[in-house]
C-alpha cells in the first residue's frame, strides 16, 4: 500500500504548478526585501570585514597573501605552508574546488594578518605530486619591509618547463 | 460509461503532454563566464574570480568592495566592475546587478562578458517569474557570441516567448539557429524547436526533429536523456493526432532503465488501446503499475487498467481494479490529511528547512533518513521545486547573515582602538539588521509553508476528483452487470 501512496504522490506533481501561482508575487515581494536586507549588510560588511579576520583593531593595514597558479598537467598541489620569521603560520590543504577555482584564474588569499611595521622573511613552501606521484616540495623566500598600508603579496605558481617540474614566486603589489 | 472512459484516457495523455512539453536547457553549456587571461591581474582582484568558483558570494563582494581603491589600473576598474555583477548575479541581487550593468561599464569593453552577464540576468529574472525584464534583459546583448552563448541566448528568448503566448515568434527564434553539424551537437535546440513547433500544430516539421533526435546515438546521459524525451513528446503527439501504431514505434524505443519508461508504458498502453488490442494495453499497464520507481505514470495505470478490462467485458476484473485503485486513492487521501496537519504544525517544515532541496540522489537518502518515505512522495514534489529551491536559498542566506552580524557584534564588543561612538554607531546598525534579517527568516518560513499547503493541497484535490470518477465508473459497472445478469 505505501508504494501506490507514494506512486499517487508524484503523479500529482505535474497538476500542482498553478496552485503556486497565487504565491508568485507574494515571493516577488519578499525577494526585493531580501535584496534589501542584503545590500545594507553588504555595506556594514565594508567596514567591518576586519573585525570578521579576528583583527580587534580596525588598522585596515594588513600584510595580505594571495596563492595563484597557472599549473596544469605537470603538478598535483596538495597544500601550502607559510611561515613569517621562522613561525609557521599557515598550511592550506587544497580541495579540488580550491584547485578548479585557482585553474579558473582565480586567486586565494592564504594569509591575512596585522603585524608590526618592520622588517619580515616570508618563506612559502609548495608540496605535491610530479610526474607519476612523486612526492615534490620547493619554497620561495621574501624578504621584505612592512610600512603603514597594507602589504599584498602573490605566490604564484607556475610551470617550469625546462625542469618539467612547478616553480614558485613571491611577488609584491604595494 | 463511454464518456467516462474517454475522460480517464485522455487525463493519461494529457497529462503526460503537460510532463513531456517544456523547453529544455543543456545544463551548463554557453553559461561559463570566460575571463580571458587574467594572468598578471592584481590578486586583489582574482580574488574576487576564486570566490565566485567557490560560491563564496557574500565574502567576494565585501573583499572586492573593500579593495577596489588599491586597484589602480583602468583595465582592473573593469574587471573590477564585471566582477562585482557576477557576485551580486550569484548572491542573488539581480537589481544590483542590473544597475551596475545598465551604468557603470564602458559599453565596448569585453563585451563578451558583458553579454553573458546579460544573459545571466535574464535568467535571474525569468526563474523569478519576471518575464518582461528577462525579455528585457535580453534586447542588452550585444554582437557576435560564442555559438554556445548564443544557442543559450535563444532558447531562453524562446522560453520568454512562450510565457508571453507567442509560440509563433519562439518557433522563429529557433528555427534562425544554425543547425549545421551532428544531432548530437544540436540536439537541445532541435528539441526546442520541435516542442515549439508543436504548439503551432505544426506537427510534421517537430516530427522531422524528433525523428533526427529519436535516430541520435550516444553515450552521454543528458543526450540520452533528451532522446528518450523526444521519443515521448512524438509518442504522445502521435497519439493525440489518432496515429497509434505511429505513436508505439517511438514509444516501443525509450529504453527500460530511463526515467520517462514509465511514460513510455503509460502512451503504449493507449496506443494499444486505440489500436483496440486490450490485452496488450492490460500488460503494458500492468507492468508500469508494478514497478518499484517513483514513476508519476503509474497511478495512470491503475486507473487504466480496468478501463481496458470493461471493454473487453470482464466486468469482474474491471470492478476489482477499481476498488483497489480507490482504496489506494482513500489511503492516499488520509495520508495528505496528516501531512497537511503536520505541515501546519510546524514539525514538516522545520525537517524540509533543515535538509534542503531534493536536487540530487544523495539528498533523497538523507530525506529518508529523517522522513517516512510515504510522507517524502508527497513532499517531493514540492522539495524538487523552483520556487522552494530559490525560497530555501533565500532562507540559508538568512541564516548565514543573521550568524556573521551576530559574529560583528561579538567581535566589536571585544574591539580595542574603536572609539564609543563608532562602537555605538554600528551596533545599532547590526542590531537593526538582525531584526530585519529574523523577520524575514519568519516570512520566509511562512512563504515556504503557504508553497507546501498549496501543493498537497492540489494533490488532495485532484486524489478526490480521481476517487470520484472512479466510483462514478465502478457504480457503471455493477449497474450494467446488473442489467445484463437480469436480462
Amino acid at each position: 500500500m505505501k508504494r501506490n501512496i507514494g506512486l499517487l504522490a508524484l503523479f500529482l506533481y505535474a497538476a500542482t504548478a498553478a496552485a503556486e501561482l497565487p504565491l508568485a508575487k507574494e515571493y516577488q515581494s519578499l525577494d526585493r526585501r531580501i535584496q534589501t536586507i542584503k545590500s545594507g549588510v553588504l555595506a556594514l560588511g565594508q567596514d567591518l570585514s576586519m573585525l570578521d579576520k579576528g583583527m580587534l583593531s580596525l588598522s585596515g593595514n594588513p600584510l595580505v597573501v594571495y596563492l595563484t597558479t597557472d599549473i596544469d598537467d605537470i603538478f598535483e598541489l596538495q597544500a601550502v605552508e607559510l611561515e613569517l620569521n621562522g613561525n609557521l603560520s599557515a598550511r592550506i590543504d587544497m580541495t579540488p574546488g580550491m584547485l578548479s577555482a585557482l585553474q579558473r584564474g582565480g586567486a586565494q588569499r592564504v594569509i591575512i594578518k596585522e603585524i608590526q611595521q618592520g622588517d619580515y622573511q616570508l618563506k612559502a613552501t609548495i608540496i605535491g605530486k610530479v610526474g607519476k606521484g612523486r612526492e615534490y616540495r620547493t619554497p620561495v623566500t621574501l624578504t621584505f619591509s612592512k610600512e603603514n598600508r597594507p602589504k599584498i603579496v602573490e605566490l604564484r605558481v607556475s610551470n617550469a618547463r625546462e625542469r618539467f617540474l612547478p616553480n614558485i614566486d613571491a611577488l609584491q603589489w604595494d | 460509461m463511454r464518456k467516462l472512459e474517454l475522460k480517464i484516457r485522455v487525463s493519461v495523455v494529457l497529462t503526460s503532454l503537460v510532463l513531456c512539453c517544456a523547453l529544455m536547457r543543456p545544463t551548463l553549456a554557453g553559461m561559463e563566464i570566460v575571463w580571458g587571461d587574467v594572468r598578471g591581474l592584481d590578486p586583489r582582484l582574482r580574488e574576487a574570480i576564486f570566490d565566485l568558483e567557490e560560491g563564496d558570494y557574500f565574502e567576494g563582494i565585501v573583499r572586492l568592495v573593500a579593495n577596489r581603491n588599491f586597484i589602480d589600473a583602468s583595465a582592473d576598474k573593469e574587471h573590477v566592475n564585471l566582477l562585482l555583477i557576477a557576485l551580486y548575479l550569484g548572491y542573488g541581487m539581480p537589481d544590483e546587478a542590473k544597475e551596475l550593468l545598465s551604468e557603470a561599464l564602458d559599453k565596448n569593453s569585453k563585451l563578451d562578458v558583458q553579454n553573458s552577464l546579460w544573459l545571466k540576468l535574464a535568467q535571474a529574472r525569468y526563474q523569478r517569474g519576471q518575464i518582461a525584464d528577462a525579455a528585457t534583459s535580453l534586447t542588452q546583448i550585444r554582437g557576435k557570441m560564442t555559438r554556445e552563448t548564443e544557442i543559450e541566448r535563444r532558447l531562453l528568448y524562446a522560453q520568454v516567448l512562450t510565457q508571453q503566448k507567442q509560440p509563433k515568434q519562439a518557433a522563429e527564434v529557433l528555427s534562425v539557429i544554425d543547425l549545421k553539424g551532428s544531432v548530437t551537437s544540436t540536439a537541445f535546440v532541435r528539441y526546442n524547436l520541435a516542442v515549439a513547433l508543436l504548439k503551432l500544430n505544426r506537427t510534421g516539421e517537430a516530427m522531422e526533429q524528433f525523428k533526427l533526435l529519436s535516430e541520435m546515438s550516444s553515450s552521454q546521459k543528458d543526450l540520452l536523456a533528451l532522446r528518450d524525451q523526444a521519443l515521448i513528446a512524438a509518442g504522445y503527439s502521435l497519439l493525440k493526432s489518432k496515429s497509434p501504431a505511429q505513436a508505439k514505434t517511438y514509444l516501443e524505443l525509450v529504453q527500460p532503465n530511463s526515467t520517462f519508461y514509465g511514460k513510455a508504458m503509460a502512451g503504449l498502453g493507449s496506443a494499444y488501446s486505440n489500436l483496440d488490442k486490450y490485452k496488450l494495453s492490460i500488460a503494458a499497464w500492468s507492468e508500469l503499475s508494478k514497478r518499484d520507481i517513483s514513476d508519476p505514470a503509474a497511478l495512470e495505470a491503475t486507473l487504466a487498467i480496468p478501463y481496458a478490462y470493461s471493454k473487453l467485458q470482464a466486468f469482474r476484473q474491471a470492478a476489482e481494479h477499481y476498488e483497489t485503485s480507490i482504496s489506494n486513492l482513500v489511503a492516499a487521501d488520509k495520508k495528505l490529511d496528516t501531512l497537511i496537519t503536520a505541515v501546519r504544525s510546524g514539525k514538516t517544515l522545520s525537517v524540509i528547512l533543515q535538509q534542503g532541496p531534493m536536487a540530487h540522489a544523495s539528498a533523497m537518502q538523507e530525506y529518508r533518513k529523517v522522513t517516512d518515505p510515504s510522507d517524502l512522495q508527497f513532499i517531493a514534489p514540492l522539495l524538487m521545486s523552483y520556487e522552494f529551491q530559490e525560497a530555501h536559498r533565500n532562507y540559508q542566506d538568512m541564516q548565514t547573515l543573521s550568524k556573521k552580524i551576530q559574529q560583528w557584534i561579538n567581535a566589536l564588543e571585544k574591539a580595542r582602538n574603536i572609539s564609543p561612538s563608532f562602537r555605538e554607531s554600528y551596533m545599532g546598525r547590526l542590531v537593526k539588521h538582525q531584526t530585519e534579517v529574523s523577520n524575514t527568516s519568519r516570512d520566509l518560513e511562512k512563504y515556504i509553508k503557504r508553497l507546501a499547503l498549496a501543493q498537497l493541497t492540489a494533490q488532495k484535490e485532484r486524489i478526490n476528483r480521481y476517487v470520484a470518477q472512479a466510483r462514478f465508473s465502478m457504480a457503471q459497472i455493477y449497474d450494467q452487470a446488473a442489467r445484463t445478469s437480469g436480462q
